[in-house]
């Protein structure tokens, strides 16, 4: 498969949130506001790119009956790396993102990506397809937090951005109002995808 | 048999990389994480205090005896205690509130920041904001505080606000019975 072709699929023909739809307990939680979640996408994507180097470097000596729990142990690993790093470097992103840094580990897109990409392809395709399905969640979540924080908080990254009279909607950054943002973007996505699909 | 041996080998080599990589990033960033944790500890300290000079951390027997008490600093200026700041933990609507209050030597607050929570956006948060939080200023430590009798809670956010005057009653507890 051609890198090009990996490349664009992860960001937008497969792309993990509005196209496979997995990952959806990081995405709703923490796209309340575009940083929080483009930290987070940005975060995700390290651990990709990470984990899918390493699970395609080790494809060959790791044996089929225990390549699950490889995986595992190399995607904990990296998850933990960048938790630490993310704590010492970037504390305020630290903090908003809270559990759900760590919760990285237990990311399907992650796991996905090794059993379906790396296991199978090149070192080089691999590390590919993890930057463009970490660019790809990046992508869809700071679409939703920028929406969400938007609506939700009349700011965008943190700059007031609505006029003063804008009472913003509570709702649209909690919980509830991930589901609605989430939904109505799922619909958009697919009008596009459905067109292409039928000419 | 043998290849049990083989799986647990390759697997035991793959943890044992692990282990190592994971060790030397807790080396490197250990000492940065503590040092964050006390600036941002000082950050809001300065502004509860601004007169203040130096803060040290007091230790010994009965200083974490009240519960919710985790930090207790003492503010110096000229070299005498002329304030406390007491850190709180209490439960809250959507996990821990993480308060610092402080506490002048003659029995009235200076004030309280939140320095970390996780309550509703838009409404339990607000009692991290300048409203909920400068009502505390100048009340006496002589008793308990109430919630709607000293201070206005955040409307529609009582769990929220209950954690926010839990912490500081824990505080003036702490203040009244070791501290004075």
């Amino acid at each position: 498969m051609n890198n090009r072709r990996v490349f664009m699929d992860g960001i937008i023909f497969n792309n993990p949130t509005f196209v496979q739809v997995i990952g959806m307990c990081p995405t709703l939680a923490v796209s309340n506001s575009a940083v929080n979640g483009f930290g987070m996408g940005l975060a995700a994507t390290a651990v990709l790119i990470g984990s899918n180097i390493v699970i395609s470097m080790l494809r060959k000596a790791t044996p089929d009956e225990i390549r699950i729990p490889i995986f595992i142990v190399v995607i904990a690993t990296f998850v933990t790396i960048i938790e630490m790093i993310v704590q010492a470097f970037f504390t305020p992103l630290y903090e908003a993102l809270g559990i759900f840094l760590p919760l990285i580990v237990v990311n399907c897109i992650i796991l996905a990506r090794a059993e379906a990409f790396a296991f199978k392809n090149s070192v080089f395709s691999s590390a590919v397809d993890g930057l463009s399905n970490g660019l790809g969640f990046t992508l869809a979540l700071t679409i939703l937090g920028v929406i969400r924080e938007l609506f939700g908080a009349g700011s965008v990254f943190g700059k007031t951005v609505m006029w003063g009279s804008f009472e913003p909607m509570s709702i649209i950054v909690q919980p509830a109002g991930g589901f609605l943002v989430l939904g109505i973007l799922l619909a958009i996505f697919s009008i596009f995808t459905a067109k292409k699909a039928s000419v | 048999m043998r290849d049990i041996v083989k799986l647990g080998l390759i697997l035991f080599i793959v943890t044992a990389v692990s282990a190592g990589a994971l060790s030397i990033t807790n080396d490197i960033t250990k000492d940065i994480i503590e040092e964050k944790a006390i600036e941002a500890n000082k950050a809001y300290m300065q502004e509860i205090l601004p007169d203040a000079e130096d803060f040290n951390v007091m230790e010994g027997p009965g200083i974490l005896s009240v519960k919710g008490v985790e930090e207790v600093y003492e503010a110096l200026k000229g070299g005498e205690t002329y304030a406390y700041v007491i850190k709180t933990k209490t439960k809250g609507y959507g996990g821990d509130v993480i308060i610092l209050t402080g506490i002048n030597v003659d029995g009235t607050i200076a004030g309280m920041r939140v320095s970390s929570q996780s309550e509703t956006p838009n409404l339990g948060d607000r009692i991290a904001g300048e409203e909920f939080g400068s009502q505390f200023e100048g009340l006496s430590v002589e008793r308990e505080l109430k919630l709607n009798e000293d201070v206005d809670q955040v409307s529609g956010a009582t769990v929220s606000s209950t954690a926010a005057i839990g912490g500081i009653n824990a505080s003036i507890e702490l203040f009244n019975s070791v501290l004075r």
